[in-house]
Formats: C-alpha cells, structure tokens, sequence
C-alpha cells in the first residue's frame, strides 16, 4: 500500500535544505573546498528543481557524479579511513542525496545525517561557541523532521518550528539525567582523530625566538585544579618536554619509544625516580594541542589510562591530544632523578656537542671549568654572568650560524630560551650532562575558585644538569637574570608593551587593570573551566556526582533517578491532559440526546444504527403516533442546537423536552429487565 | 508472504473486535511502537553513542541524550495526535457487492487542536489521510470495498498517525456496525425470464411481449425505436412512444421457488437481477422469499426493501434485531 503522501512537501523540502545548509557552516572548515562547492551547488540545483528550471538529475549523471565524488576524495586524502575522509564523503553523499531527494523517505534520512554531522563536529572543536551552533543546528533538523511530516503543503512556514521547539524543551530534562546517569564506558576502540590540524603550544623542537613568538597568544594552555593548596608560584614549572639533543642551533627531544628513552614500563613503579615528600593531587584540563606530551610537575604520576611516564620524569600520552581532556595526576614535589648515574648510551647523549659548534663558548666553558672547582660553583659563576650583564626581553636580536656564542659574548639580549638553551650548551662544554626543559611556569590563580590557568604566554624554558649523588638538578637561568619573571606573569611584567598579545588583539587580558573587565574576565574564565570539568570531562566526576546525589551510587538508586525524570517530564503532560479531559467532555446535548434514545430503547423503540435523529423521530412518529409531538420537538430542537452555527446555545430547552418525555414501557418490567436497566445506567454514569 | 501474515493479522484481530456504534479513542484503545522511521533514528542513536564514546567526547553525548529523550517525548506527542478523539459513523450507502460503499465518518474533539496526518484505510481500500483541526465535528468520507451480501461490514477501519516527528506509530483498529445492506451483485438471468414468461402464467411480462396497445406517452429518451410512434412523428406532432401492455399483466412476482435447485447465492443473485430490471422499466413487482413476502409495489422505497432483504436473507440474529418491524 502506498501511503498518499509520500511526496516531500515544499515547507519539507526548505527546511531539509536549511539544515543542510547549516551543516554545511559548521564543517567547511574541515571540507576540502570542491566538496564545499560541491554542497553549496547542489542547494541550489536543488532548488532550481523546485521551481521546475532544471530536471532531477538522469541515473547516468548521478553516476558520473558518485564516481566523481570518490575519485575526487581518493585523490584528496589517499585512503578514505579516517575522521576527515568519512566526513568529506558523508557530505559529498548528502550533497548528491538532496539532488534526488523527493520521498518523505529521503528527507528523512538527510534529516538524520545532518544531526551525525552536526555531532561529528563535536570531534573538531569543543568551545561552548561553536557547541551553542551545533545545537541550533540540531534544532533547526528536528523543525525539519516536524516539517516532513506536515501535511499542508505550505510554503516555507516557521510554523512547524513550534512543535519542534516544544518537543525539544520537553526532552532537556530527560537528557540532563541520562547525561548525568548513563555509565561512560570508556573508549571501546581506538579511532583516528582529525589529521591536519595545527598544532599548537610548545613545538617539539626549540630554536631561539620560538618561546617569544609564544608570548604573543593569550590562549589558554591548560588549566589546573589542584586537591588542596596550590604550591607557591615559583614550583609551578609545568614540564612538558625535554631537549636532549642539540644540533648547534636548534634542541630537539629525544624519541620517545626510540633506544633513547625507554618508557618507563609501569607508570606506578618508577625506575630510576626517587620520590621523597607526600604528593600534591591535581587535575590538568589540557586543550587540544595535537600533540603528545601532557605537562605536569616533576616529578609525576598519574593512573590514567594511555599515559605513560618515562624516564626523564614526565607524562606522555599514547595518542595524540585531539580534545580537552582531564588527567588526574599526582606529583612529588621533592624527588631526584636518576641520581645513581646514568645509562651509558644515554649518558653520552646528555653530553653530546655538535662539532665546530660555537667554538667561543666550548673555550671558555673549559677554561671555566678548569677555574672553578665543581659543579655547583661552576653554575653558580655563569648565573652570575647572566646577572650582572644580560637584559631579559621578548624581542631578542636575530642570531647568526653561531647562536650561543653571539648571544654569551655579543647581543647579550634574550628570552628564556636563548638563557636555557646557552646554560645547558656551556654546561655540556664544561664536561657536565646538560639539557633543557620545555614547558609553562606559573599561570594565572583564579581569585574565587581554586583553580590555575595557564596561558599560551606562561610558556617558559629552563635547563637541568646532571651532578654526581644527586641526579638531575634544575637550574632557571633566566631566574638569574630576571627574578621577577619567576614570581610574576608576563603580563604583569610586559603587560604594557607592544609585542605582547600581539597575536591576540582582542584578548581581555590585555585589559586586566580595568576592574569591571577584569571581573568578567576571570567570571568568562571561570565558564570555560567549569565547561571543561563538567561537560567535556564529566566522565571524570560521573561517579563522584552521582554519589552526591544518590548517597550511594548502585543500580536501584540510578534506575530510581531514571524513573524520577521520567515521571517530571511526564508530569505537567499528565496533568494538563487531567484537566483538558475534564474539559473534554461531550457535549451535553449528545447526553440528552443519549438519554432520550435510551428511554425510547426502554419502551421498545431502539434507534438503529446510523439511523439520523430526524428519521427517527419520524419513525416514532409512525409507529407510536402518540409521541410524534415531542420526540420531533426534540430533534428539531437537537438538530438546531447543534448543527446550526447561529443558534444560541440553550441547552436547557433541550434538557426540559427530554426530560418531560415520558415512554409507555412496552413489557412490564421483569427481574432481568430490571437489572438490565440497572446495568445500562451504571453504565452511562460510568461513562460520564 | 508478509501481506499474507498481515491480513491473517487483521483477521485475528477482527475477531477479537466487537463492532461499535461509536468509539472513544481513550489510551485503552492506542497502541503505540516506533515506526520504520523510528528504528532508523535509534540506530542513529546508537551511532552516536558509539561516537561519543570511542572519541570519549561529552558534547556529542549530550546530542545523543537530547535525541534519545526526543524520541521518548516523541511518544507522547504522537499518542495526543489521536487521544481523545471520539469516531462515530453517520451514514452508509446501501451498494451492491462489489461496489464500493460510500461511509461517512465523524471526528469529533472538545477542543480546538490540530491533528494532522491521520490515515485511514480499511483492510483493501485506498488509504485516505486527513487533518482534524476544529473543535466540534469534521466530517470524512470513506470508500470500502465490498464483497459479499449482507450488512454493510468492511471489517476493520485501521486509523494511524505518525505526527508529529515520524519516530511513532500511533494506530487503533476500529469496527463500527452499520445499518446498511450490501446487496447481492446482479446476475443476468435474462433466459429464466424468456421462459417464465413463455409458461403463462402471468408471473412475469416483459414489456416487448405485449401485444395489447394501451395508448401513447411522450417518449423518453433511451427507449426502444421500435415503440416509436411514427405515425404521429410524421405528423410533426412530436415524438411519442407507443405504450402496451395490461398493468395488471406486469405485476411480477420474483419467487424464490422459481429457482429451485439453484444455490442460494445463485438464487438471490438473480432474483437481484430481476429485481432491479423490473424496477427499471417500471413495473409492478413483489418479492417472495421462504418466510417474506412483499406485496408487489413501486418506487424507490420499495426496491430499496427488496433489495434489503434478498440481501439479508438467511443471515442471522442481527437481521431480527434489527428490522423485526419489517418481517
């Protein structure tokens, strides 16, 4: 059987293609332009063939379009596994869909597609902003979803959005309980998240001026909430990545997985790492990075699964960041590091020198180390050197083909990198195992809320030498020169020079000094964190929330919840439905009526079945002429009352004539007749 | 295979349903599952859920949540598309089988509430989708196919509805009782009536056979050439049709003994026929069946009636309840 209307109707079809549309937005910066194209003109064929200016396309040109479209994206992306080759191909199909779709059937499976990929957006970009969008999205396909469904055929009508809306509003409440109650079970398989996409923060390699271009964003790097009192500032070194290998300009990590630098085979038991005081418990909320290494303190643990430490104290993640992500990590504030001694491979890395690299600096290290007896004296003469004659600023001079010797010995103006990067180089000369740490120092506490934010522009170098007995000890070259940089921001410290948020014109940070802005700056980032906690990174807090609020979480009391939000969601339904029966009820002249007809059923004259009311009264008349007066009287009057869209309503005269009626009883009453009558009332009075 | 399945369905289920005058459609009498549409979104569901939880990403959970709560709030909003709604036949055409009978229908809401997309169909019949809107009465008319004799019965009237969002079927099955008779199709007995007509006796006169000349009447069209006066034609005294017969010759009996032998259904079949070729050239006619008889008459009442009970004949009880007048 073919339903009679199958057809998609025009308020139908404009809707799908809104939706379209929007879905469109939300994801053409992930779509290779062509496909993009590809969407925007298949929109407008599609309504070229509305208005009846083009055909539907013939099977052979949909052909050579299909074969087109995979060609095109086999080309483009070389595999179609992936995140970005799915979604280009997911879109590509809906373009080509939409240029055939005239079936309520077709419509409907557009409508479904546009919400997966609204939700595939999700993956790209977590930001309230952009959710707020996907949701209006979502919403815009659910109006399309009520407009299929519609029969008018209407033009474009916002009409149907009321529906929709209402639907939507209706099911928040739900949603909020199966968020807030639904097991999280943890990824199921491994996906490939977005390719292609920038990566940001700190960069695997560390050449000069790469920290000072940092300095120029506002963004945030991550955010911290620490279990208790968060450490003084000057222990907040958020390290990040090591460079153990220098090639006379730029330091580079080490491999991670390579022969350098074996992980650490259990994150827990940790080899090498003595740890000394109680740990400090904290939650770092990275934003994507797209990158691997987490950035904790030294040195650190942490539980969380796809994380390893390794051996040069930090956390690295099996995948790369690709969202906002909470780890909950610990750390040992007081530790030493390998201070047993080191492998020999890795021992020769950590004193590597490139040949013919900086020959100034190698010289002068040996004198030095020649001069000074010791490590410690060693490093505390070279800090002295950086004290007495070196200018910390983000704008450094350029260097030329031998970095560290121009900036020991002639420009002598530097960022944190330049004072890191020529500390551990000297140190290395002067015969010592030396490299640099890359990471963030400080960040911004939040007056109100405990938690640490950390900027793009608290990105910060320092460097760690090896001394025998004790391990691996940091050393902040740019402490020396700048003590103020340690216990301030850089906004506090540069906030008022050009170069700083240069990258960032419109960042409220830049505006910190103004009260008002200020408060809503920090209230704004208040938001994102508590966006981050408590919806990206609620799988973290589910269990913890849930014991709150059910005292103990087992699956009685989470199928309890469940039914309670069903029953809220239900209730102001129920209950208008209570009152609007109440107000449903039938006509009181169809009652009268009722009752007249049951009391002629008494007197032996049942009314037939589809028998009309005038014919009767006409056959009352014919057959019990001694009721002709009033049973017409009555239907007349019926008649009138009910049909008649004049006549003032007057129930009464009606009441009157019915009750007045009196119906000879054919047969005298018998017992089973009586109970009969019985039964019937009940009945009617059931039925009222 | 599966529409065999279903119309055994249906029949199973017309068995269990008791026919009405009117009818609540009162949560007792909804049913209520997903349709195709429906299972389709909780496959998109499920997708979404898969999604949200290998990228481990709490947004795309919450649209996977908002939509599975739309569909659960979808069930509700497509069980009101047809709650409350009372359904009550007024009228039904009185057909011979095989024809398809014309029933009205009304709809009837308390208040102003717009219902769209409400399809109804019987079992074989094209589906028809309506919109109630108003408070009060909307009035709907229906075809049903009929097949064989007796009280107009065309089983269960299926009412369904997928609106607002399709993700529901909300649907009731229905089976109203009807006064009206469906008549047995005509079958052409042509022969009988050369023959009866050849035994003389004066049960039956076909109008070409008589020979008596009774006078003229202003002719009409459709009637044969051969009665054409055409004498007074050729006078320009217009057209008029030369008229024989004795009326007391064309009272006609259709008797049921005349077809002895025959089946039932056979019998009445052409009794039907015979009925309407003498209602149709105006003659005087009676019905005589095992236990009726109807004094031979005219008009429009009176076939009506004679069709009525050749199209009732033999059924039981609910022809007694109903037309204990008439026997």
């Amino acid at each position: 059987m073919k339903r009679p209307d199958w057809q998609l109707s025009r308020n139908g079809l404009f809707w799908v293609l809104f939706a379209f549309a929007a879905v469109l937005l939300l994801h053409v910066d992930h779509l290779p332009a062509w496909i993009a194209a590809l969407a925007g003109l298949a929109v407008v064929w599609r309504l070229l063939e509305y208005r009846g200016t083009v055909p539907f396309p013939p099977w052979p040109l949909k052909a050579v379009l299909v074969a087109g479209c995979m060609a095109g994206l086999l080309l483009e992306y070389r595999s179609l596994l992936g995140l970005e080759p799915m979604l280009a191909m997911l879109m590509a199909g809906f373009a080509l869909k939409l240029l055939e779709m005239r079936h309520k059937r077709d419509a409907v499976v557009l409508v479904y597609l546009a919400w997966f990929a609204a939700a595939v957006d999700c993956i790209f970009t977590q930001q309230p902003l952009n959710f707020l969008l996907i949701l209006l999205t979502t919403a815009i396909a659910a109006v399309a979803l009520v407009s299929i469904n519609q029969s008018k055929a209407r033009g474009f009508s916002l009409g149907s959005s009321a529906i929709a809306l209402k639907m939507l509003a209706t099911a928040v409440p739900l949603m909020l309980v199966l968020f807030l109650a639904v097991p999280r079970l943890g990824a199921l398989w491994s996906i490939p998240g977005p390719r292609n996409q920038a990566h940001t923060g700190v960069s695997e390699t560390m050449s000069p001026g790469d920290f000072s271009r940092l300095g120029r964003s506002g963004d945030v790097a991550f955010r911290v909430r620490f279990e208790g009192a968060i450490p003084e500032r000057r222990r907040l070194y958020w390290r990040g990545l090591v460079f153990s290998r220098f090639d006379g300009r730029a330091w580079s990590q080490a491999d991670f997985f390579g022969p350098d630098q074996p992980i650490v085979t259990n994150a827990k038991e940790a080899e090498g790492i003595e740890r000394r005081s109680d740990p400090v418990h904290y939650t770092v909320t990275m934003e994507p990075t797209h990158n691997r290494w987490l950035f904790a303190l030294s040195t650190p643990a942490t539980n969380e699964a796809g994380v390893r430490l390794i051996r040069d104290s930090r956390l690295v993640s099996t995948d790369e960041i690709g969202f906002r992500r909470d780890f909950e990590i610990r750390s040992w504030l007081d530790y030493a590091l390998e201070p047993e001694g080191l492998h020999p491979h890795r021992d020769a890395l950590e004193r590597a020198l490139p040949a013919d690299s900086n020959p100034q600096t190698v010289q002068v290290a040996r004198e030095w180390a020649r001069e000074t007896g010791g490590a410690e004296a060693l490093i505390a003469r070279l800090l002295r050197l950086y004290n007495d004659a070196f200018v910390y600023t983000l704008e450094p001079p350029l260097l030329g083909r031998h970095p560290v010797d121009e900036f020991l010995w002639q420009t002598r103006r530097g960022f944190c990198e330049h004072f890191a990067g020529s500390f551990a180089f000297f140190m290395r000369a002067a015969g010592y195992p030396a490299r640099v740490v890359g990471g963030y120092l400080g960040g911004e506490v939040h007056p109100s809320e405990s938690f640490v934010t950390v900027r793009q522009y608290d990105a910060h170098a320092w460097a760690e030498v090896w001394i025998a007995g004790r391990g691996w000890v940091q050393v902040d070259p740019t402490a020396a020169v700048a003590p103020e940089r340690i216990e301030m921001s850089l906004a506090d410290l540069f906030g008022d020079e050009d170069w700083f948020l240069a990258d960032s014109p419109l960042s409220l940070v830049r505006f910190r000094n103004f009260g008002v802005v200020n408060w809503m700056r920090l209230q704004l980032d208040y938001l994102d964190y508590a966006w981050g906690t408590w919806v990206l990174g609620y799988d973290k807090r589910q269990f913890e929330v849930l014991q709150r609020l059910l005292g103990r979480v087992d699956p009685v009391r989470v199928g309890l919840l469940f039914a309670a939000a069903v029953i809220v969601t239900l209730l102001p339904y129920l209950i208008v439905r209570l009152i609007r029966r109440r107000r449903d009820k039938p006509d009181p002249r169809d009652a009268l009526i009722r009752l007249f007809c049951a009391k002629l059923a008494r007197g032996g004259l049942p009314r037939r079945t589809g028998e009309g009311i005038l014919n009767f009264a006409r056959r009352i008349g014919a057959e019990r002429p001694a009721l002709a007066a009033e049973a017409l009287a009555i239907a007349n009057t019926y008649v009138i009352q009910r049909y008649d869209p004049r006549a003032p309503r007057q129930t009464e005269s009606l009441r009157t004539l019915v009750k007045r009626l009196q119906v000879a009883t054919a047969r005298p009453a018998s017992g089973q007749a009586v109970v009969q009558a019985a039964i019937r009332a009940l009945r009617h009075i059931i039925r009222r | 295979m599966r529409n065999a399945l279903y119309r055994r369905y249906r029949r199973w289920v017309e068995r269990r349903t008791p026919p009405l005058d009117e009818c609540l459609l009162d949560y007792r009498r909804l049913y209520i599952l997903p349709s195709r549409a429906g299972v389709g979104f909780l496959v998109l569901v499920a997708a979404l859920w898969l999604l949200a939880t290998n990228f481990e990403n709490g947004l795309i959970f919450i649209l996977c949540f908002l939509l599975l709560a739309l569909f659960m709030v979808s069930i509700h909003f497509t069980h009101a598309t047809l709650a409350n709604l009372s359904v009550k036949p007024i009228r039904a055409q009185s057909v011979f089988a095989g024809d398809a009978a014309t029933i009205e229908l009304i709809f009837n809401q308390g208040k102003a509430r717009r219902r769209e997309q409400i399809l109804l169909h019987f079992a074989d019949s094209e589906p028809r989708m309506i919109t109630v809107e108003n408070a009060g009465d909307t009035f709907v008319t229906l075809l049903a196919r009929t097949t064989q004799r007796g009280f107009l019965d065309p089983g269960l009237l299926t009412i369904e509805s997928v609106y607002p969002v399709g993700l529901m079927r909300v649907w009731t099955y229905v089976r109203f009782r009807f006064d009206a008779a469906v008549y047995p199709a005509p079958q052409d007995d042509r022969m009988r009536s050369a023959a009866s007509r050849g035994s003389g006796e004066g049960h039956f006169a076909g109008s070409t056979g008589s020979e008596d000349y009774v006078g003229l009447k202003t002719y009409q069209p459709g009637e044969s050439l051969r009665h054409v006066a055409w004498k007074q034609y050729a006078r320009e005294q217009g057209l008029w049709s030369k008229q024989y017969g004795d009326p007391v010759d064309d009272r006609v009996w259709v008797d049921w003994a005349d077809y002895a032998g025959m089946e039932t259904e056979q019998r009445l079949a052409r009794m039907t026929w015979q009925v309407c070729e003498s209602a149709a050239h105006g003659r005087v006619y009676g019905l005589r069946l095992p236990g009726v008889e109807l004094l031979p008459n005219q008009g429009t009442a009176h076939r009506q009636a004679t069709l009525r009970q050749l199209a009732l004949f033999g059924l039981d009880g609910r022809a007694a309840e109903l037309d204990g007048t008439a026997r």
